[in-house]
């Protein structure tokens, strides 16, 4: 498992704009280091990763980066939502990316989590609900794409 | 779009884009030295500026109330020339007790806030410990803020109002009157200031919250 891809996609997940993206992205990677002899085992380390980097994506609350020192960083989720790579119809992925924009910030981290491949288990470990209401929530979010689409 | 057709573009895509597209230490490196912007990280930055300030002001008011008790300074200060030395003691006693108290609890909260940032609990609990975290916040600006305009308004009306000492006559209403109103107004100002500068983030910690709140929304069929 690629552990710098988590940060990179819960950052493209929940950042507009590259400013605020280096910012989070900065705070995940200094918390995961200060937190991470905190980390006693008893989930996966991907678990942890996820659960450590959505909770700073939720108290991130406002988008202000003003201040940060310019370091760029490589290609990510953000450019993915523009970019036309060949392999892949662009107008599925626009779909997919315009879909996911409509969510709220809880149901971006559900369904994340879910095209991760992360099985009901670990996604309600990870959020904090349980397993039946995961299944809820995925319910709804199903109609929701649905809804969206047809729009 | 079907949620089995955005794993499958998901899954593309992360392969095509993340795995080729690694940062190198250096820039991590300077990445963790930068400052950060977000909410809570700036929480912090004011609270350890607030702690260190109110902590060194008012050791100093301390110290110096403490000079005028025992008498080694024998002046009033000249900012207030109209107050006694015991009264320029008291004064200034209160004054770096209220600091004092406000910097230990802004060095609480403090503390509290980086544990908490650092946590790796479920989101949903950590969401409800943000909201109590910020409240918690809130409420400490707001007292730390309001508590000296009705202690200075008290003891400047106290001043204006008892040249020959405190009597209990109807100047001692009045007295209670002036502070009370102090303290009332300063509270107002400082609640719509801390809220205007929190609400918003508290509202949208709330929000989360409810959305995962299981007893919240429809029923599945």
């Amino acid at each position: 498992m690629d552990h710098q891809a988590i940060i990179h996609k819960v950052c493209g997940m929940y950042c507009d704009n590259e400013e605020d993206k280096k910012d989070l992205f900065q705070e995940i990677l200094i918390n995961l280091w200060k937190s991470y002899p905190s980390f006693r085992g008893d989930s996966t380390f991907t678990t942890w990763m996820y659960r450590v980097s959505l909770n700073l994506a939720f108290q991130r609350l406002r988008k202000t980066a003003k201040n940060m020192e310019q370091v760029m960083l490589p290609t990510t989720f953000d450019t993915m939502k523009s970019s036309g790579k060949e392999g892949l119809p662009n107008r599925e992925k626009q779909q997919m990316y315009a879909a996911i924009e409509k969510l709220n910030e809880v149901e971006k981290a559900i369904v994340m989590l879910y095209l991760e491949e992360k099985g009901n288990e670990e996604i309600a470990k990870i959020i904090g609900i349980s397993q039946n209401y995961v299944r809820v929530k995925m319910t709804r979010i199903r109609r929701k794409l649905k809804q969206i689409v047809e729009e | 779009m079907e949620l089995e057709t955005m794993k499958t573009i998901w899954k593309k895509e992360s392969e095509e884009h993340f795995q080729n597209n690694q940062i190198e230490q250096e820039k991590i490196q300077s990445l963790m030295k930068s400052k950060s912007q977000m909410t809570f990280a700036k929480i912090k930055r004011s609270m350890q500026f607030k702690s260190g300030t109110a902590g060194i002001i008012g050791t100093g008011a301390l110290i110096l109330a403490a000079f005028y008790f025992f008498g080694v300074i024998k002046e009033p200060l000249s900012v207030a020339p109209f107050l006694s030395v015991m009264e320029t003691g008291v004064i200034l006693f209160l004054m770096g007790l209220i600091l004092c108290v406000t910097a230990v609890a802004n060095l609480l909260s403090y503390n509290r806030v980086k544990q908490f940032e650092q946590s790796s609990k479920p989101l949903k609990k950590m969401l409800s410990e943000s909201v109590t975290i910020l409240r918690n916040i809130i409420s400490l600006g707001i007292y730390s803020d309001a508590i000296f305009v009705p202690v200075f308004s008290g003891f400047i009306a106290y001043k204006w109002l008892f040249n020959d000492g405190l009597v209990s006559d109807i100047r001692l209403f009045y007295l209670v009157l002036i502070v009370s109103a102090a303290a009332v107004l300063s509270y107002v100002i400082a609640s719509r200031f801390m809220y205007q500068k929190h609400g918003g983030n508290l509202e949208k910690l709330r929000g989360y919250l409810k959305e995962l709140d299981s007893n919240n929304g429809i029923p599945v069929n």
